[in-house]
């Protein structure tokens, strides 16, 4: 099993992040600076863990538009020293995360070029995650991604 | 925060310095700047992204929707010297099939 256990957490961020973008960017860069301070990957990474965390946002903040209470909760934590763990939920009603992975996925293998303006922020945060978990409502999403500390 | 800049512009083409951060804060700015160089697309765009250091796909959605502009005149987007980790994006996302990315200017 690839995540034996939940021994050994360490709190990265817990708590709201209000739907307007500039304030998620300035959460989301001070999420990976507070992972680079704690367990000092390398650039690569944290570039790879902005993105996702700003996909996971973006994805949170438009499909939980529907509430009147636009605020996403996220949590960020580190478990068996190299596990990064993110969740992200919204107050919206949800959708059907694995057929729009599938599609996205589809439409990127697809022979014939697709030339639609958004919808692959889950198929980047699927590829560069280990493990991705959503709740039955579809509003609530969990990624792992194993990190690797440079020699 | 992220520069874009018209190097050269010719009869049949645009060049165009993209640097710095695009992200979901500075997209829609992004946008405004590049559909306005792309106009009614009928130039191809050439791209030089050696300083740019971070783009989603929000961002990756605007580029392809300036390349659609251009692909209804029959011009292409061309898109040079993407850091690795970038180009790694346009691999997940297929867009690398879809835009010219060049390695060397």
């Amino acid at each position: 099993m690839l995540y034996p256990n939940d021994q050994h957490n360490m709190e990265i961020y817990r708590g709201f992040v209000i739907s307007d973008a500039h304030q998620a960017c300035e959460k989301v860069r001070m999420i990976v600076s507070r992972i680079e301070k704690t367990v000092g990957i390398d650039s690569e990474q944290s570039f790879d863990v902005r993105v996702i965390l700003s996909e996971l946002l973006q994805n949170a903040i438009t499909h939980g538009k529907t509430s009147d209470d636009c605020k996403v909760y996220m949590n960020v934590w580190i478990n068996g020293k190299d596990i990064l763990n993110i969740t992200v939920r919204d107050k919206g009603n949800g959708f059907n995360a694995c057929k729009t992975i599938q599609e996205e996925q589809n439409r990127a293998e697809g022979e014939i070029p697709d030339l639609s303006e958004c919808g692959r922020g889950l198929q980047i945060v699927k590829s560069l995650c280990d493990d991705i978990v959503f709740n039955r409502r579809g509003n609530c999403i969990t990624v792992r991604k194993r990190l690797s500390y440079p020699e | 925060m992220f520069t874009l800049k018209l190097d050269n512009q010719t009869g049949d083409k645009l060049e165009i310095t993209l640097s710095g951060e695009i992200d979901i804060a500075s997209a829609p700015e992004f946008k405004t700047k590049l559909y306005d160089l792309v106009g009614d697309g009928k130039k191809d765009i050439v791209l030089f992204c050696d300083g740019l250091k971070y783009i989603d796909s929000t961002g990756l959605g605007i580029l392809v929707g300036a390349l659609k502009k251009v692909k209804l005149h029959q011009r292409n987007v061309y898109i040079y010297q993407l850091k690795d980790n970038i180009k790694k994006l346009f691999h997940i996302t297929g867009l690398d099939r879809v835009f010219v990315l060049e390695e060397a200017v």
